[in-house]
């Protein structure tokens, strides 16, 4: 369960977010750019403290990032191994991959070399493995083709399954998705 | 005028001479050895101290405005006003050493504490959501970022500190260095052993530069490949 309890978050004395409050195990952060959204997601993680107020969240946690946050010179399998190391069999990633649409001619270059839809998918995967109890998607589609999204949608849904989840997106399409508790920042 | 005299400008046959008749001595490869051990010990300690110090530093503000002013200004000194210094406070054997060391340290210093700069902080937070330890956050995050810069520093330092080392030992004369020889060679008018002298050291900077290149060229791809298998 995912527990903010009047949470306000300050940058340079400029507040960014005020007294937020809510209590869920799915969270769904819609509002306009500059909103906080992201900024609520780096509370949740640990990234950032909150000037005032709780927030609690499971542990372990996992995050598909806004700007990807791959490690460029490390392969996509490399990034996958890198966070878990002995806890994924190359079976198991080969397996995610597949379902998630990553074509297998990729999975062993440079992540440098990825479209932006294909590095979307290894964030996803990193991310979605069975080891986090939350996990946190700060506009997790962006750059997938719309021809690819829905699958990609479902696999995320079904990844989700059993955990906490907090999603930052703009889409309406996802609110529908995941459900949960919608919190309109800004 | 300079071809076909052998004082001004020594043909290649006579460098082929003197180069067959130093060679098979104890003597030609014990000035080798002494010249190479002080000018490759003066660039490693250069490598790690100037690693050290860059990442010092990147810590704070305070470090680096106490480090970076002195390790900078080194670059701009005169390499005679570090070699008179040298001969002032010590013996002439640790000249090249001392020498091609501070030649290569500001190189190091800038292109690592660079390196240092440009890590993503995006990559810090990924480590940390995703509890990593810190020994792999070393070796995926933090060191593939900063080793292509420390391998440039390598590639400009390693030619210059034979150039700096062999220049320092002309000056100094440590006995038993190459620089001696070279400056004996001029003495006796022996242009066939000045060319003979140069092209052993050419060939030493280049065999070291090679191989401290590979090896690291060889480690920066085993960090890459560390994950995928």
């Amino acid at each position: 369960m995912i527990v903010i309890h009047q949470a306000s978050f300050s940058y340079k004395a400029v507040p960014v977010l005020e007294d937020i409050s809510v209590e869920a195990s799915r969270l769904v952060l819609t509002g306009a750019n500059g909103a906080g959204k992201t900024t609520l997601l780096k509370l949740i993680l640990g990234l950032l403290s909150p000037s005032s107020g709780i927030i609690t969240a499971p542990n372990p946690r996992a995050c598909v990032f806004q700007a990807d946050q791959l490690i460029e010179h490390l392969t996509a399998v490399g990034n996958v191994r890198v966070v878990h190391p002995g806890k994924v069999s190359d079976q198991v990633i080969a397996d995610e991959f597949q379902a998630v649409g990553l074509p297998e001619e990729t999975w062993l270059r440079p992540v440098r070399e990825l479209s932006g839809g294909q590095r979307r998918r290894v964030c996803l995967t990193r991310a979605l493995l069975p080891q986090a109890e939350l996990v946190c998607l700060d506009e997790p589609f962006v750059g997938i083709g719309a021809d690819s999204l829905p699958a990609v949608r479902a696999y995320t849904r079904d990844r989700l399954s059993g955990k906490d989840a907090a999603i930052a997106t703009h889409d309406p399409a996802d609110l529908a998705l995941f459900g949960g508790t919608r919190l309109q920042l800004g | 005028m300079a071809v076909g005299n052998g004082i001004l400008l020594a043909s290649p046959a006579d460098v082929v001479v003197a180069f067959a008749e130093n060679a098979p001595t104890a003597s030609f490869w014990a000035t080798v050895a002494y010249s190479a051990a002080r000018i490759i010990g003066g660039f490693l300690i250069a490598a790690v101290l100037g690693t050290g110090l860059a990442w010092l530093a990147s810590l704070n503000r305070w470090l680096d405005a106490l480090i970076s002013p002195p390790v900078r200004a080194i670059r701009s000194v005169p390499v005679v006003s570090f070699i008179v210094l040298v001969l002032i406070w010590a013996d002439s054997s640790w000249l090249s050493v001392t020498i091609s060391g501070l030649m290569v340290l500001p190189i190091v210093f800038a292109n690592v504490e660079e390196g240092i700069k440009r890590r993503n902080p995006g990559l810090e937070e990924l480590a940390q959501v995703f509890a990593m330890p810190a020994g792999r956050r070393w070796l995926a995050i933090k060191l593939p970022t900063v080793l292509p810069f420390f391998i440039a520093a390598c590639r400009a330092g390693l030619g210059l500190a034979w150039k700096a080392g062999i220049s320092a030992e002309v000056i100094g004369l440590p006995d038993g260095s190459i620089g001696e020889r070279l400056y004996q060679a001029k003495l006796f008018l022996a242009t066939g052993d000045l060319f003979c002298w140069t092209a052993v050291i050419v060939a030493c900077s280049f065999v070291f530069e090679k191989l401290v290149l590979r090896g690291l060229a060889a480690f920066e791809s085993s960090l890459t490949r560390g994950y995928t298998k």
